[in-house]
């Protein structure tokens, strides 16, 4: 709580009092009383500031308000920017000096004025401030809070606390693909394939099927006003039938699909391709489905063609591409370094010593166990280097962290008590832990996992939504499969008999993998260093990989497009014309 | 203490400024006066002389050397001339001092900074960070070593680019504080004299000095408000915790107390899980 100035003014008040003591012993009590004035004067600063910081602060109420150019907003749009109005109100007393500076939020840049408010606040005056922020990613934005900084009006304490108001906004994809690729043509003009015989049938669609004699009942804006006219009697127009496409998008939300900087990880991009053909199909009178896969359960949005679908798939795949992976880690450095770097910004009262203590003496008396340090499968450490360990002054900043941390998060999320102990001792079950932390906050993280995201899991539940999907299907359908598939073939038994059965069914199934094509690299080039070679070897077990996936679905008639390269919109949007088309002729 | 003032802030075109200004002034000339009582000569005008020097200048570090002044003036006067003084001019000294010390750090929150430095790092979009290969400046400061040191010595202490800057106070301290501070300065002063007063109506114990107890008592009515405030703020702020407060708590206060039982079961656990990822390795082909 004492600023540096106050550390100053408290060690020469000590300094100078001594003096003054022995002073007053030999008969002159001047310099004595000068001290105790000051010192009066000094606790009674400290006792005001006490009283704001402790007790006063804890009256600060948060308001944040997200508008657009019409008004208050409960969603965001990616790409768009908003203004941001956060008005702080104090429920009784006064804070002679504060800044209170609202965290710049997850998933959004602040791009217009200050987020912060800097001066008195009396309980009787709230006080309010905006400033401007763009979305440039689908997903969520997240405003935790607001850091509040008091001091006093010499400068002589200081102290810092949050206000935490997390507030999450989803950020939906922009709509800019719907106009572009909606079907502005009519029908197409084509001969059906040999052997299918046209089935007529009258519908609601575009298409003038034939003319027929009025009879009553039929709505008056079908009748052919002018060849009602030449023949002298009411004749109808009767239109064909639509040919309602159905159209379902199985997305692979595994935390595989996650690792990567948030934004450009493969599940947004999935989310962005998704995003585009909901737009368009159901901009074309198409339903659409959706299934999003993650590694423990299976979200599912029937076909449909409303608007409100097309809301409620957006904010799925908003909510899908916020997604931050989980995945089973002893590699903790990194995850304890963001952690407590998120914490004591957003939890300054929860990682304060006085309540969640890390004794000096616990290195040395119950260090941590040889297994702990080292990730799996690393070296063993001598005994002389875990004594270097535990009395290095960043290896006991880490565990105080750690413990700091495992206290906290066992409290937050009401763990059982043994959590902070398991923590401690366990890199696996902290990483666990931190991740969730992380990700609840939309903090991004690396990790590295071997088995990363429990991938064979996720295939299962794809290929149980696939099955559903294909169950509950009426007509021929498209299902796109969005996943990870390359490098994973012998995964795929479960996904592979499911996309048989929908194909067995006449169904089209495509789908899209996260990448590129790889090069076809078969021939060694010469004079090639270490590193190179390594490359090489990479390039060529890729190129392996995405050809034997290709294989696996290419023998069920099931293509596979890069997500990366080219438009995987407008090919999914091609598929789905080439199955009216079939599915048109099929019905004449 | 060696934040750097705004010297190009303008005290007088601020009302808040121009009255601390005026206060420390004051206070400092009054200060002069109330030496004078003590000492003669240089040892009365050189604390006097640091205070305004401090004052207009902003320079952080004068309330400390005007106390020093202080002290050492009255301690070579006591030992030249054991001069008794009165009660109000023990008042009139201990206010001034006071004073000055609150004008002068009052003054520099509105004219520097109120809040010491932010330790965190802020990205710094007109200067993004340097990859590549060294420039010309780096090349020299690393041939010229001495400077390089000086120049890392530097750099551990928080720099103005690199660090979140102090907030400054642009009329943020209202002018309607002064006069509260002024009777805080006065009454603490007073304060201090009666207390000595009473102190020497208090009879020592038996076997005790009575300077030594006047000293004990007056250490203790100086200690005795933080005890109080102590124990009332932290009682109130107990009170006033959160769940999640409260529950961080108890598992700390479990956790500490069952520590060593915890840990036995965990590392039990980690064992189970270690044998059973060393079997499954095993298997692997």
């Amino acid at each position: 709580m004492l600023s540096p100035r106050g550390w100053w003014m408290l060690l020469l008040t000590l300094v100078v009092g001594t003096i003054g003591g022995v002073m007053a012993l030999r008969g002159s009590s001047t310099l004595l009383l000068v001290c105790v004035a000051i010192s009066l004067w000094y606790t009674w600063e400290w006792a005001t500031f006490c009283y704001y910081a402790r007790i006063t602060v804890r009256g600060l109420r948060l308001q944040r308000t997200v508008i657009d150019d019409r008004g208050p907003v409960t969603t965001l749009w990616a790409g768009q920017s908003y203004h941001v109005s956060v008005r702080v109100r104090l429920e009784r007393g006064r804070l002679p000096f504060v800044i209170v500076s609202d965290r710049s939020p997850a998933g959004a840049v602040i791009t217009e004025g200050q987020p912060r408010y800097t001066g008195q606040l009396r309980a009787e005056f709230p006080v309010a401030w905006k400033y401007r922020i763009r979305c440039d990613r689908i997903g969520v934005v997240r405003f935790e809070g607001a850091r509040v900084r008091l001091a006093d009006l010499q400068g002589l304490f200081y102290f810092e606390t949050f206000v935490r108001d997390p507030v999450e906004y989803f950020a939906l994809p922009a709509l800019t693909t719907l106009h572009s690729s909606r079907r502005g043509d009519k029908r197409f003009n084509m001969l059906p394939p040999p052997g299918v015989h046209r089935f007529r049938r009258p519908g609601t669609g575009s298409e003038l099927l034939e003319l027929r004699d009025y009879r009553p009942g039929d709505p008056p804006k079908r009748i052919a006003w002018k060849i009602s006219a030449r023949k002298d009697e009411l004749i109808t127009r009767e239109f064909e039938s639509e040919v309602p496409l159905r159209c379902t998008l199985l997305l692979d939300a595994s935390s595989a699909t996650r690792i990567g900087t948030p934004g450009d990880t493969a599940l947004a991009r999935f989310c962005i391709i998704a995003a585009g053909v909901a737009q368009t199909a159901i901009g074309n009178r198409d339903l659409v489905g959706l299934a999003i896969c993650t590694d423990d359960a299976v979200t599912y949005l029937p076909p449909a063609r409303s608007s409100t679908q097309l809301i409620a798939i957006l904010g799925q795949l908003a909510r899908a591409a916020a997604l931050q992976p989980q995945v089973a880690t002893d590699d903790i450095k990194g995850l304890i370094a963001r952690a407590h770097a998120l914490t004591t910004d957003v939890y300054p009262d929860l990682m304060s010593p006085t309540i969640n203590r890390f004794p000096l003496w616990l290195p040395w008396l119950a260090p941590q166990p040889a297994y702990v340090p080292r990730p799996r499968g690393g070296v063993r450490r001598s005994p002389w280097q875990r004594l270097r360990n535990i009395n290095l002054p960043s290896a006991r900043r880490r565990y105080a962290w750690r413990k700091r941390l495992a206290a906290l998060v066992t409290a937050k999320y009401a763990l059982p008590a043994g959590t902070l102990a398991l923590m401690l001792d366990d890199n696996a079950a902290c990483a666990w832990h931190l991740q969730r932390l992380l990700a609840e906050h939309r903090v991004p993280f690396d990790v590295r996992s071997d088995n990363a995201g429990h991938d064979a899991i996720a295939i299962e539940q794809q290929a149980r939504a696939l099955t559903r999907a294909v169950s509950r299907g009426r007509d021929n359908e498209l299902f796109v499969l969005m996943g990870d598939y390359v490098g994973r073939s012998g995964r795929l038994t479960e996904l592979l008999r499911s996309v048989r059965v929908a194909r067995a069914k006449h169904h089209q199934v495509l789908v899209v993998q996260p990448g590129r094509v790889a090069d076809d690299v078969t021939k060694l080039p010469d004079g090639l260093t270490a590193a190179e070679l390594v490359t090489f070897a990479e390039k060529q077990q890729a190129t392996r990989a995405w050809q034997s996936t290709r294989r696996a679905f290419g023998r069920l008639g099931v293509p596979l497009a890069p997500a990366d390269a080219g438009d995987p919109v407008r090919l999914i949007l091609h598929r789905l014309e080439q199955l009216r088309l079939i599915q048109g002729a099929g019905r004449r | 203490m060696s934040d750097a003032p705004n010297r190009r802030f303008d005290v007088w075109a601020d009302p808040a400024a121009r009255t601390y200004l005026t206060l420390g002034l004051v206070a400092a000339l009054a200060l002069g006066l109330a030496l004078m009582q003590h000492a003669e000569g240089i040892w009365a005008v050189v604390p006097t002389l640091v205070a305004i020097t401090g004052l207009m200048f902003r320079w952080l570090s004068a309330p400390v050397f005007m106390l020093l002044g202080v002290a050492l003036s009255l301690l070579v006067t006591q030992q030249q001339f054991h001069m008794m003084t009165s009660p109000i001019n023990d008042v009139l000294l201990a206010g001034c001092v006071v004073a000055v010390i609150l004008a002068h750090f009052r003054l520099y929150s509105i004219t520097s900074s109120i809040l010491p430095h932010d330790p965190r790092r802020t990205l710094d979009p007109s200067r993004p960070r340097h990859r590549g290969p060294p420039v010309w400046i780096e090349i020299l400061m690393v041939l010229t070593i001495v400077p390089y040191i000086v120049y890392l010595i530097r750099r551990k202490r928080p720099s103005q680019e690199t660090l979140m800057k102090p907030e400054r106070r642009d009329c943020v301290l209202a002018i309607d504080e002064w006069p509260a501070a002024v009777g805080s300065v006065a009454i603490c002063a007073v304060a201090s004299v009666v207390l000595w007063a009473v102190s020497e109506r208090i009879p020592p114990p038996r076997m005790t000095v009575p300077e030594q107890w006047r000293l004990g008592l007056m250490i203790w009515f100086a200690l005795m408000p933080v005890f109080i405030v102590a124990a009332f703020v932290g009682y109130r702020h107990a009170r006033r915790r959160s769940p999640t407060e409260a529950r961080l708590l108890l598992t700390d206060e479990l956790w500490s107390e069952t520590r060593g039982d915890q840990r036995r079961i965990v590392r039990w656990i980690n064992r189970a899980r270690l044998k059973q990822d060393n079997q499954r390795l095993e298997k692997l082909p």
